[in-house]
């Protein structure tokens, strides 16, 4: 891995170490999954669903993004989704409303870093 | 009409209306007058139990009563002179005769009534089942007047109740004065002993500071005065502390600490602190730890110590040479992180009589003036240990005997903490250690087992040599081998060598063996290599113990394979795995195909659940279910995998994948029919682990 996307990696705060062990030491296969966080369909969708009032297809959606930032070390990014899911699960609305443009930030960080490291 | 105008308007018809009128008040007052006194004779039928009025004059008597709530006075057939010799000795107890007749004689009830004065008697009368009961007579002279006879009202009143409240009354104030003489004699006792006591070491002190002083240009002897004036100080300061303690706990102004320990590090320091002392004494110490699986406590350590050495302390100053202590600490129940633990010193000394040991607790006590003397001591010790026992929610007991010994047993509930577990790597490199344990002591096995357990791991147990040799077998023939053999060498007695041998015989050097000896650990660990014995490792085992000689085990086997990593290897197997996202699905195939698994996908649960149907038996040895999916989730796809008629419905190992890992996700997980839970984002190590437990496994380099 070059010395300035690890740079940009540890700058954004990705789990390096745990991602890196999860991706079996392989920084290339580690990288190509990052790039593809973009393409999920997970975060439109929640945030679709949010607008349209759908709670449950919101939080079917919020929960993938969690998983999916778990695996790919978007420590941030797992930590609002995580905390946005327990909003939704326990139907706290001003949490809920809290919390969602957090977690908009954080995954708007998290495609920047992407974007960053894929150029 | 005229007539009654004539009357009225006379003088005769005025006076006639103020007669009547006249009359009728009186009436009215009458009436009034008798039922108060009505009430009052009522009310006095009520408190007592019989109410006799005794006309003396006409020798004639009469009862009153309560009959349907009304009062009644009955006239008795019998006269008053036949009537009082019989009362007087029919229903009265026996002892009490003599007395009620020379009471009731109508001589005396003749001068109650001259005087108009009372008697009172207490007297015990037989109920009608013939147990005597307290009661009060009292005799009653009404004023009279010329006119009236006289009569004498004889009250019969059950004070049984009261009577027995005042002799306990009695009683407990006796008692409390014997108490207090008795305090006061043994404060005294105790003022002219603990004079005593604390002249000898300050006499000590002096003494020695003087000597010390006479010889300062013999620095040799200066220091050995020193030192003696410096055991002295401790001793004086211990007991200082004593009465300090004594003094705190009885005002309630010692407050306890709560310091996590080691139980083994602790039980070691008293071990150390008495080891030479009983060497030197010539009394034969030992200590014995039963059932311990809570190692790591949290209390007043400093307290507990002040506890067991005051026992210890008693035990070696009454055994005499030959004898032996002995301190057993046991672990009788873990409830709620708690551990009952009792703590018993026993020992062969002098013992104490029977009637001494009630009072075995009580400040400032000693058997006898002698026993201080001959054996020193401030009679303080017993009293603190009850005290702080007490304090930390406990309870102490004592059997003793003369001549035979005495045995404290200390029974306190301790708090325990989780233990120190492995962690990462480590932790998952243990957890795949396989144990044998051989003993021919079931309680052994038990403690092992949980032992081991306790750190995530398997442990086979065997009853004897002979099922030990018949597992290992069977394990080498599958191509494996046990990590660690633990050999209980102490049942096994002499076999133990032989058992070793067997083992040794089958399978070279290749398995340890560690010998669980009770006592003379050492002499075996001279012979340790001679035995081919791994470790000699004294008992009782703990938690610390077993998982410092596991992660030796651990750091040996990655030396060995090292420099290469070691993998596993699941070559030959095919894992369903069921997963929505995309991106997730990927990252998950890579894992797996990591260790060599071959891997099918569904995207949701439908899916999965056709796939799993459709393909022939065998085809896959595993599933790994995410839950939240679209279409169908993970819980509902499980149970159809379940209830399906495919020959591997019931068997095929289904895990459950998910990003959710609250309790209740888990009991849904386990109730839908899955075995195991692994958690997103995912770990390979954990979920290589959960594999394991599943899949047969290939180790490769």
């Amino acid at each position: 891995m070059e010395a300035e996307t690890k740079v940009l990696l540890m700058d954004y705060g990705l789990d390096l170490n745990n991602t890196l062990a999860r991706f079996m030491g392989n920084e290339k296969l580690m990288l190509s999954f990052l790039q593809e966080l973009p393409e999920d369909e997970s975060y439109p969708m929640m945030a679709d669903a949010r607008e349209r009032g759908d709670w449950e297809t919101c939080s079917f959606a919020a929960h993938a993004l969690k998983g999916l930032s778990g695996n790919l070390g978007l420590v941030g990014l797992y930590k609002r989704s995580s905390e946005y899911m327990i909003a939704l699960r326990t139907n706290d609305e001003a949490d809920e409303k809290r919390l969602f443009p957090l977690m908009c930030e954080e995954y708007d960080r998290a495609v920047a870093m992407v974007h960053r490291i894929t150029k | 009409m005229p007539t009654y105008a004539i009357y009225l308007t006379s003088g005769f018809g005025l006076l006639l209306v103020l007669f009547v009128f006249l009359f009728c008040l009186s009436l009215r007052r009458y009436q009034r007058v008798i039922a108060v006194n009505k009430r009052f004779i009522q009310t006095i039928c009520d408190i007592y139990e019989q109410v006799y009025e005794l006309n003396l004059t006409n020798n004639e008597f009469y009862q009153y009563f309560i009959l349907n709530g009304m009062l009644k006075k009955t006239k008795m057939h019998e006269p008053l002179s036949d009537y009082l010799p019989r009362v007087t000795s029919e229903h009265v107890y026996q002892n009490d005769v003599a007395m009620i007749k020379d009471f009731l004689t109508i001589e005396r009830l003749q001068s109650v009534s001259d005087e108009e004065c009372n008697l009172k008697i207490e007297y015990r009368r037989l109920s009608p089942q013939g147990t005597p009961y307290w009661c009060m007579l009292m005799v009653q002279g009404l004023p009279k007047s010329r006119r009236q006879p006289a009569i004498v009202i004889l009250y019969v009143c059950d004070i049984n109740e009261s009577k027995s409240k005042e002799r306990q009354a009695h009683q407990n104030l006796k008692q409390a004065l014997e108490n207090a003489e008795r305090l006061n004699e043994v404060k005294g006792n105790f003022t002219s002993c603990i004079s005593h006591e604390i002249r000898t070491p300050l006499n000590a002190i002096m003494g020695y500071l003087r000597i010390a002083r006479d010889h300062k240009n013999d620095p040799k002897h200066v220091v050995e005065c020193l030192d003696k004036a410096e055991i002295a100080s401790n001793h004086l300061l211990s007991l200082v502390n004593d009465i300090l303690d004594v003094s705190a706990i009885e005002n309630g102004k010692l407050s306890l600490g709560e310091h996590p320990f080691k139980l083994r590090d602790f039980i070691a320091s008293l071990d150390k602190l008495y080891y030479e002392q009983a060497s030197e004494a010539g009394i034969d110490f030992l200590i014995t730890l039963k059932d311990i699986t809570e190692e790591n406590l949290v209390s007043d350590d400093m307290r507990l110590r002040q506890i067991l050495l005051n026992l210890l302390n008693n035990a070696f100053k009454f055994t005499p040479k030959g004898g032996r202590v002995e301190l057993i600490v046991c672990q009788n129940a873990i409830v709620n992180n708690v551990a009952h633990m009792s703590f018993t010193v026993a020992d062969t000394g002098v013992g104490m009589r029977e009637d001494f040991i009630k009072y075995i607790f009580n400040a400032y006590e000693q058997e006898d003036s002698a026993t201080a003397r001959k054996y020193g001591g401030s009679g303080l010790g017993l009293n603190i240990v009850k005290g702080l026992v007490e304090m930390m929610g406990g309870s102490v007991e004592v059997v003793s005997a003369i001549g035979k010994g005495s045995r404290f047993t200390v029974n306190l509930p301790i708090q325990s903490t989780p233990y120190e577990m492995p962690k990462g790597a480590q932790c998952r490199a243990i957890a795949r250690l396989r144990i044998l344990a051989v003993s021919d002591d079931r309680g052994t096995l038990e403690i092992i087992s949980r032992l081991v357990h306790r750190l995530d791991m398997h442990c086979d147990t065997a009853i004897s040599c002979f099922v030990a040799m018949d597992k290992i077998k069977k394990i080498a023939g599958e191509g494996g081998n046990y990590d660690l053999c633990l050999l209980d060498w102490d049942t096994q007695g002499q076999d133990g060598t032989k058992c070793c041998a067997q083992m040794r015989e089958l399978l070279g050097d290749d398995l340890r063996i560690a010998a669980l000896v009770g006592t003379n650990a050492l002499n075996l660990s001279a012979h340790a290599a001679e035995l081919t014995l791994w470790r000699v490792i004294q008992k009782p085992l703990n938690h610390s113990i077993l998982l410092d000689f596991f992660a030796e085990i651990v750091s040996a086997q990655e030396e060995k394979s090292e420099p290469g990593v070691q993998k596993m290897d699941f070559s030959g197997h095919c894992v369903l795995l069921v997963e929505d996202n995309n991106l997730n699905r990927e990252i998950g195939r890579e894992v797996l195909k990591n260790v060599n698994l071959d891997v099918e996908v569904a995207v949701n649960g439908a899916e999965a659940v056709e796939m799993f149907t459709q393909k022939p038996e065998g085809t896959y040895q595993l599933i790994l279910m995410d839950i939240q999916m679209p279409v169908m989730d993970g819980f509902a796809a499980t149970r159809q995998i379940r209830a399906c008629e495919h020959s591997d419905a019931q068997t095929i190992p289904i895990i459950a994948l998910t990003a959710n890992a609250y309790p209740s996700d888990v009991n849904k997980s386990l109730a839908a029919g899955m075995n195991a839970h692994a958690s997103k984002p995912i770990d390979p190590d954990a979920l290589y682990s959960i594999l394991e437990k599943f899949l047969t496994i290939k180790q490769g380099v």
